[in-house]
């Protein structure tokens, strides 16, 4: 026995290192075989479960223009929701706005006086010159040289508004530029805003070759681009009334603010224009000039606005020209003072970084319009907790088709939750509405707003699913909605 | 002649038929086996969820441990309508200080036709990451398998569509199976 085990030993003692720890190795996998052999542990469980009845139901909120059909003890919803469109220009009330990009002198600008040849459009800037520097006299009214435009005063309109943008290319101080209010051309009977160099920047009417000072006040032109503010008020009860004001372009401070009123030259204007004194030394250039019937042609103003949606005005690059954000009237007013017509224009409406309305485009936005926002606040979905217990809510979108070149956007949220879920074109941006509290024995709404721009020919389907569930023990329960957005 | 030999091959047959009963006779040979059995403490437990006790929609979750926290009963309340989920009503804990790998057999599913649909749901305790699901509508063995860390914790959610125009209720019965290895199937 003693020499067996001698053998062994010798067997081991000789074979080479490597071969060894083979041996050792398979020693041990034969080891942990045994130990790991096949053992199966099987512990009871036993799950039972008792349904009840649904805590919230849903309800038809009877929505103007929202389709639900409620099925499976109302908790599922099929809607149908027509999008009521995105926004409308509802208001064009500047029935003049010439930002210079064509040559107004070819018809629709006339120049009154001697003056003409010293009018010019300047093509690469975009405006329009009045040079007296060889020697063009005015020759109409005291040096004046004026242009109005063919375009009449809409009947019926009680107040006239005018801007234009003016600045003093060269010349002395002591000469004057602004708006013109004709009553009768060929009369000369007018009243004159003006803007003038020394003190004496003021509201006259002119009556042939003689005019009054109404009102005058002290400012002074810095060679810098100015807007002039106008308006009148031409029938009862303010007859007669006007305002007049100078801003520095850059900053908008107010240069001059006059106030007058005189009846004289009634019904004036009939006709509106621009121009100057240039008492055959001054160059003059004005731009953006719009004249505007019963609404101030400093303020683009949106309608139908939820309270807080901010609405903003972009150009064709994308820089942003004006904001303005809707109080609890609806209505957001967008200052365009320095740039009052914009071609090719973007509006937004955004509530704080979600997308009401992603940018809608517009061929020109011209300070007095008025547009009307046709996205609303559209209740889809009522929900009423029949239960003792408050639960959170929330929406999540499972699913979304829509169709090819579909573009728009679609907000959705329960009740008061802050983060909508937000769909931008075919991209899900926020798929999960955040939470809000579903009181015992309240009632809420989904929320939403659509707009689809331009209207898909098939709608949008969203497949959402309506979560509400209880805080502390994280019980949750989800209700399938489908939601079809038509065009 | 011919007879005598058919004799003769007669009694041989019969000499081999009787010498093959003496081989066959009921002869029983005992080796001696010795089997010992040490029972120790169990290795894996369940454990009470977060959720255990909490809030049901009717009701409480009713989580009940028996046998050393060998065994479980669940008691949840859903809604009869819609999808109802349980997060973290059990946990699974590994005491021991090795690996184990771990399925469930139902062997008695929910049947009524008001459970559309009937899922255990496990997940890593501390990440919540999906481990793997069990359909508890229909029997037989999930043996992926699933590997639960020494010390390491599962936690077991439940999810449940139901479709009734009443309230009604239905139970299952499932096991927990466990193994230190994971190549072959529990039987």
């Amino acid at each position: 026995m003693v020499e067996r085990l001698y053998r062994i030993y010798s067997f081991f003692y000789n074979l080479n290192y490597y071969f060894k720890i083979l041996m050792l190795l398979l020693l041990l996998l034969i080891t942990v075989a045994v130990a790991t052999a096949s053992v199966f542990i099987y512990y009871p469980a036993g799950i039972t479960t008792s349904w009840v009845n649904p805590s919230v139901v849903l309800l038809d909120p009877g929505t103007s223009g929202v389709l639900v059909h409620l099925y499976e003890d109302d908790t599922a919803a099929d809607v149908e929701v027509a999008s009521l469109g995105c926004l409308v220009l509802v208001e064009r009330n500047a029935f003049i706005y010439d930002d210079f990009s064509t040559n107004p002198l070819l018809g629709r600008l006339t120049v009154l006086g001697s003056s003409r040849p010293g009018a010019s459009w300047d093509s690469v800037n975009q405006y329009l010159v009045f040079d007296a520097t060889n020697s063009a006299s005015g020759g109409y009214n005291l040096d004046h040289m004026i242009a109005y435009y063919s375009t009449p005063t809409p009947s019926g309109t009680d107040r006239v508004y005018l801007m234009v943008k003016t600045l003093r290319l060269s010349g002395a101080n002591g000469l004057w530029k602004g708006l013109f209010l004709f009553q009768d051309v060929v009369q000369r009977n007018y009243y004159v805003f003006m803007f003038w160099d020394t003190p004496n920047t003021g509201i006259s009417r002119i009556v042939s070759n003689g005019y009054v000072r109404l009102a005058t006040s002290s400012a002074s032109d810095y060679g810098i681009w100015y807007v002039q503010w106008g308006v009148r008020d031409r029938i009862s009860p303010g007859n007669g009334y006007m305002e007049y004001k100078v801003y520095e372009l850059d900053t908008q401070n107010i240069v001059s603010s006059l106030t007058a009123t005189d009846d004289v030259h009634q019904g004036a204007p009939n006709y509106v224009g621009f121009g100057g004194a240039l008492n055959r030394r001054e160059v003059l250039a004005f731009d953006d000039f719009v004249a505007c019937a019963d609404a101030n042609p400093q303020f683009v103003n949106v309608t139908g606005l939820e309270f807080g949606w901010t609405v903003y005005l972009r150009d064709n690059r994308g820089a942003l020209v004006a904001q303005g954000t809707a109080g609890s009237d609806g209505v957001a007013s967008l200052n365009v003072l320095t740039r009052p017509i914009v071609r090719n224009a973007r509006l937004e409406i955004r509530q704080g970084n979600i997308a009401i309305l992603p940018a809608q485009s517009f061929s020109e936005v011209i300070g007095g319009d008025v547009y009307e926002c046709r996205i609303k606040d559209t209740s889809i979905i009522g929900l009423q907790n029949q239960d003792s217990k408050d639960y959170n809510v929330y929406l999540r979108v499972e699913n979304l088709q829509t169709p090819s070149g579909y573009s728009g956007s679609i907000n959705l949220w329960v009740g008061s939750s802050a983060t909508p879920i937000q769909i931008v074109g075919g991209s899900v941006v926020v798929g999960t509405s955040s939470t809000a509290t579903l009181y015992s024995g309240a009632t809420a709404f989904i929320h939403g707003t659509f707009s689809l721009t331009p209207p898909p020919s098939t709608p949008v389907v969203l497949t959402l699913s309506f979560h509400y569930y209880i805080p502390s023990s994280e019980v949750e329960v989800e209700y399938p909605i489908t939601v079809r957005v038509h065009g | 002649m011919v007879e005598n030999r058919a004799k003769e091959l007669i009694v041989i047959a019969i000499l081999l038929a009787l010498a093959m009963s003496v081989v066959n006779a009921a002869v029983f040979v005992y080796y001696p086996i010795g089997i010992s059995a040490q029972w120790s403490k169990r290795p894996m437990y369940f454990a009470e969820g977060n959720n255990a006790g909490g809030t049901d929609l009717s009701g409480t979750i009713t989580i009940n441990l028996s046998e050393d926290d060998t065994s479980a009963s669940i008691t949840v309340h859903p809604s009869r309508r819609g999808t109802t989920h349980y997060k973290d009503v059990l946990r699974i804990v590994n005491g021991d200080a090795q690996a184990y790998y771990i399925g469930f057999s139902v062997d008695t599913a929910f049947d009524d036709a008001a459970i559309a649909e009937a899922e255990l749901v496990v997940r890593d305790a501390t990440t919540g990451a999906l481990v793997g699901t069990v359909n508890l509508r229909s029997t037989g063995t999930t043996w992926s398998p699933w590997s639960l860390g020494a010390g390491g914790q599962l936690r077991v959610d439940l999810r449940f569509r139901v479709s009734s125009d009443a309230s009604g209720s239905d139970s299952a019965s499932i096991q927990l199976i466990y193994s230190p290895q994971s190549a072959e199937s529990p039987p």
